[in-house]
C-alpha cells in the first residue's frame, strides 16, 4: 500500500492527507518524529529524501518528495475524472502558478508558525509581512473570482491549487498572522471545509 | 519585559527544558518570568544562570534534573517539585513530547488542562464528540499538607482516548495541580486494566502571556511507537493552542465576577480561588490596567 | 479622528451578501473587537467578540441553525444573544444574565452597519441619488483621516460621517462611486466600495471588476503616501 511519511503538525503533510481523504484513497501513515526527535535529518531518513523534508510519498517503486509534486501525481494517477488536475493546458498552467505560490510566498506563514511554535530562527517581522503580502494577492484574486461568480482559485471546481494553498493560509493564526483583513480568503476557507471528505488538523476546525 | 517582582511566582520550581536536549551540548537560551536565562549541563549537573542584557552571564540559581526535565527557580522555593512515585514503577515508558510555545498566560493553559467540557469541541472525535457532552459530577479538594488542587472521580466518554485505543471508552480521570504552573492527570490506561497513565504539563512562564509548555506522558503501552505517542500528544496540545491564543483578556481573571462559571467548572473555580489565596499576580488579569488586557 | 468619525454614527462593516447564512465575520471598530454573523433565519447580528464563559473569541465559533456556538465549549447563543444551551450541563436552563453584549446593527444599501455609540434608530446609509451596487471591501493600512484627506483631493463630498461620494473617471467612463469608511483603529481603515448601477443587469459584473481594480490602486496609493509621510 501507498505510504506517506507524515508528521501530524506539518501543514505540508496535511496537504497530502487532505487530498488523499477527498479522493478516498487508502494509504499507510509512517509517523516521522520531526519534533523533538529531528528524525527527518537522520541518515536513515536522508536515504529516502536527501533534502531532509517531509512529506514523502512512496507508491510501489516511486518515491516522491514535495507536497505539490505529490498532489500532481496523485491527481493524475488516482482521480479517474481528472477534475482535480484537468488536462486542459491553460488550467494546468494556472494550477502550476498557484502550486508555486503555495510552495514559495505562502510558506512565509509556515516560517512564522515554526518560529512561534517550535523555536525556529526566522526574522519574524519579515516573514509575517511577506505572508501578509501573499495573502493580499490571494484575497484580491479571490475577490475578483467571486465577482465573476467563481468559487475556486482556478476553473469551475476545486483543484489541487486549492488543496496546496489551503493549509498554511488556514494555519496562519498559529504564526500570529490574522486573516481578519482577508474576507474573500476567509470565505474560500469556509468553502474548502465543505468539500466532501474534508479532514481537519490541529489549528484547523470544521465550519 | 523585565523579571517579575511577584514573589509567589518567583518562589516556585519551574521546568525550563528537557535533560535530553541540554545534555547533548545544546545550551538553552530562554526566559523565565521575564528574566532571560541560560540552562546548561556541567557533566551530569544542570546549571542555570541569568543572561544579562549586555550578553554577560549573571547570577547562578539552583537547578536540578527531575522527570526528564531541568528544573530551576529564581526565588526561594518553599516546596519541592511534585512527587510522582509512578516514575519508579517498572514497565512504564516516559515520553517527553518536547516544548511548544504558546502566546497565552500559564494560568489559562493550566486551567484548560483541567477542563473536560471542551473535549467534544476542541478534540472532536478523539477525546469527545457530540452528543455525549455532559460533564458528570466530580469531587474537588485542596489537599493538605501538600497544598495541591485535586479533582477526582472524573469521567468522560472518549472516541479515541489514547494512541493505543481502538474504540471509544469511558475514561476515568484524576487531576492534580501541584504549583500554579505544574499539573498532571491520571487517566484510565486502555492497555492494563485498573492502571493509570500519567500525562502532565510543566508550564514555563516566559512572560505574562507567553509560555513554553513541556509535556510528558508516563504510560503502560508496549506496542505504540515513540512517534505514535508523541504525535498523539502533540495533536491534542496543538488543538488547545489555537483556543488558548484566542482567549481575551490573555490574563486569567481571578475575580469570580469577571467570567461566568457553571458546576462543570468546579476545578477551574477551585484553581482560581487557590491562586487568589496565594496572592499570585503573574499571568492574572488585573482590573487596574497593569495586566495584559486586550 | 473625532471630527470625521463620531462614535455615534453608523458605520458600514461589510457587504451584506458577503455575510451569507452560516457565516461569521470578525469586525473591528475604533480598535474594539466585534463579531458579525448570520443565522439560517437570515438575521444578521453584531456582538462583542468574546464568550462570557472563558473569554474565547466568538469569531472562531460556528453557526448552528439560528444560533452562534462558541468553539471552546459549544455554548449556543440565540439571535437575542441569550445563552440557550450549555452542552457540559445539558439540564441547566441558562439564567437570563448569560448573554453576550450586543451592538446596534442593521442592513441597508447592501451593507451591514453598526456603531460604537447610540445613533438614531434609522441607518443613514448611502446618498439617495443613486442605486449603488456593492463592489468590494478592502483593508487600508492608513489612518481613517488619511483616507478622508485623500478623497478630499479628488473633490469627493461627505454628506454623512464616514461616507464619501464622487463621480470618478474609471477606465474612460464616469462612474458614481460611494465609499463607506470603517474606522478600524488609529492606523487602519477598511473601505467598502459601491458604485452607481450602470443600466443593464449584465453590466454589473464588469462594473464591479473595474471598480475593484480601481479600489486596489487607490489602496496602494493611500498606503504609499502614508508610508512616505511616516518616514519623513
Amino acid at each position: 500500500m501507498m505510504q506517506l511519511y507524515d508528521y501530524v503538525l506539518s501543514g505540508s503533510c496535511y496537504k497530502v492527507r487532505l487530498f488523499l481523504s477527498v479522493i478516498g484513497q487508502d494509504y499507510e501513515k509512517v509517523p516521522v518524529d520531526y519534533y523533538p526527535g529531528g528524525e527527518h535529518k537522520t541518515p536513515t531518513f536522508l536515504q529516502i529524501n536527501p533534502l531532509g523534508q517531509i512529506p514523502v510519498l512512496v507508491d510501489d517503486d516511486l518515491i516522491l518528495r514535495d507536497a505539490q509534486a505529490i498532489l500532481v501525481y496523485l491527481a493524475g494517477r488516482y482521480d479517474a475524472n481528472r477534475s482535480w488536475y484537468p488536462e486542459d493546458p491553460r488550467l494546468q498552467g494556472e494550477i502550476a502558478m498557484w502550486l508555486s505560490f503555495a510552495s514559495n510566498e505562502i510558506m512565509n506563514s509556515s516560517a512564522a508558525r515554526l518560529h512561534d511554535m517550535l523555536f525556529y530562527d526566522f526574522d519574524i517581522d519579515k516573514v509575517r509581512a511577506a505572508a501578509h503580502a501573499a495573502f493580499r494577492v490571494l484575497d484580491d484574486h479571490l475577490t475578483d473570482r467571486e465577482i465573476m461568480g467563481k468559487q475556486w482559485i482556478v476553473g469551475n471546481h476545486p483543484t489541487i491549487a486549492d488543496i496546496a494553498c489551503f493549509p498554511y493560509v488556514a494555519l496562519s493564526g498559529d504564526g500570529g498572522i490574522s486573516l481578519d483583513d482577508y474576507h474573500a480568503v476567509r470565505r474560500w476557507i469556509s468553502r474548502v471545509k465543505q468539500i466532501p471528505g474534508f479532514v481537519v488538523m490541529p489549528g484547523i476546525h470544521h465550519n | 519585559m523585565t523579571r517579575t517582582t511577584d514573589k509567589v511566582a518567583l518562589n516556585e520550581w519551574q521546568a525550563v527544558g528537557t535533560v535530553e536536549e541540554i545534555i547533548s551540548g545544546k545550551r538553552r537560551n530562554t526566559r523565565l518570568l521575564g528574566q532571560d536565562i541560560i540552562v546548561e549541563m556541567d557533566g551530569e549537573i544542570p546549571r542555570m544562570f541569568e543572561n544579562n542584557a549586555n550578553g554577560g552571564i549573571g547570577t547562578e540559581h539552583p537547578a536540578q534534573a527531575l522527570y526528564g526535565h531541568i528544573w530551576t527557580t529564581l526565588g526561594t522555593p518553599v516546596k519541592a517539585p511534585l512527587d510522582m512515585p509512578e516514575f519508579k514503577e517498572d514497565g512504564r515508558r516516559l515520553v517527553v513530547c518536547g516544548a511548544l510555545t504558546v502566546r497565552a498566560s500559564a494560568l489559562r493553559i493550566v486551567e484548560n488542562f483541567l477542563d473536560m467540557a471542551h473535549f467534544p469541541y476542541v478534540h472532536t472525535g478523539i477525546l469527545g464528540e457530540e452528543p455525549i457532552t455532559a460533564v458528570n459530577d466530580y469531587k474537588i479538594e485542596i489537599r493538605e499538607p501538600e497544598d495541591e488542587v485535586w479533582a477526582t472521580e472524573c469521567s468522560f466518554f472518549q472516541p479515541q482516548a489514547a494512541a493505543s485505543a481502538d474504540d471509544g471508552q469511558v475514561s476515568q480521570y484524576m487531576y492534580r495541580v501541584s504549583s500554579p504552573f505544574v499539573t498532571v492527570l491520571y487517566k484510565t490506561c486502555p492497555v492494563v486494566e485498573g492502571a493509570w497513565d500519567l500525562v502532565g504539563i510543566f508550564v514555563q512562564p516566559k512572560d505574562e502571556a507567553e509560555c513554553d509548555v513541556h509535556t510528558f506522558m508516563l504510560v503502560l503501552d508496549e506496542t505504540s511507537t515513540m512517534s505514535d505517542l508523541v504525535h498523539f500528544q502533540q495533536e491534542i496540545f496543538l488543538q488547545d493552542r489555537s483556543i488558548l491564543e484566542n482567549q481575551i483578556p490573555p490574563g486569567l481573571p481571578l475575580d469570580p465576577m469577571d467570567e461566568i462559571a457553571i458546576k462543570a467548572d468546579g476545578s477551574s473555580m477551585l484553581y482560581r480561588r487557590w491562586l487568589r489565596n496565594k496572592g499570585l499576580t503573574f499571568g492574572t488579569h488585573r482590573g487596574d490596567g497593569s495586566s495584559q488586557a486586550a | 479622528m473625532a471630527e470625521h468619525f463620531p462614535r455615534d454614527a453608523w458605520y458600514a462593516v461589510g457587504g451584506a451578501a458577503m455575510l451569507a447564512e452560516g457565516e461569521i465575520m470578525p469586525v473591528k471598530l475604533f480598535g474594539k473587537e466585534r463579531v458579525a454573523w448570520r443565522g439560517d433565519d437570515g438575521e444578521s447580528h453584531v456582538w462583542h467578540n468574546r464568550c462570557i464563559h472563558r473569554g474565547m473569541r466568538l469569531q472562531f465559533g460556528f453557526v448552528d441553525g439560528d444560533r452562534l456556538a462558541c468553539r471552546y465549549h459549544g455554548w449556543r447563543f440565540g439571535g437575542d444573544a441569550q445563552c440557550k444551551k450549555i452542552p457540559a450541563q445539558p439540564t441547566l436552563a441558562p439564567p437570563d444574565d448569560f448573554r453576550i453584549p450586543v451592538f446596534q446593527s442593521a442592513e441597508k444599501n447592501g451593507l451591514v452597519w453598526t456603531t460604537a455609540g447610540t445613533p438614531g434608530a434609522n441607518v443613514t446609509g448611502l446618498p439617495d441619488s443613486e442605486n449603488f451596487v456593492f463592489c468590494r471591501s478592502l483593508a487600508v493600512h492608513a489612518p481613517p483621516d488619511a483616507v478622508v484627506e485623500h478623497f478630499g483631493n479628488m473633490d469627493a463630498s461627505i454628506t454623512t460621517p464616514g461616507i464619501l461620494s464622487a463621480i470618478l473617471n474609471i477606465e474612460g467612463a464616469d462612474v458614481p462611486v460611494a465609499v463607506a469608511i470603517q474606522p478600524v483603529s488609529a492606523d487602519k481603515s477598511q473601505i467598502h466600495v459601491t458604485a452607481g448601477q450602470a443600466g443593464a443587469e449584465n453590466a454589473i459584473q464588469p462594473l464591479r471588476l473595474r471598480v475593484s481594480a480601481w479600489a486596489r490602486r487607490l489602496r496602494d496609493t493611500i498606503e504609499n503616501q502614508t508610508e512616505k509621510e511616516d518616514s519623513e
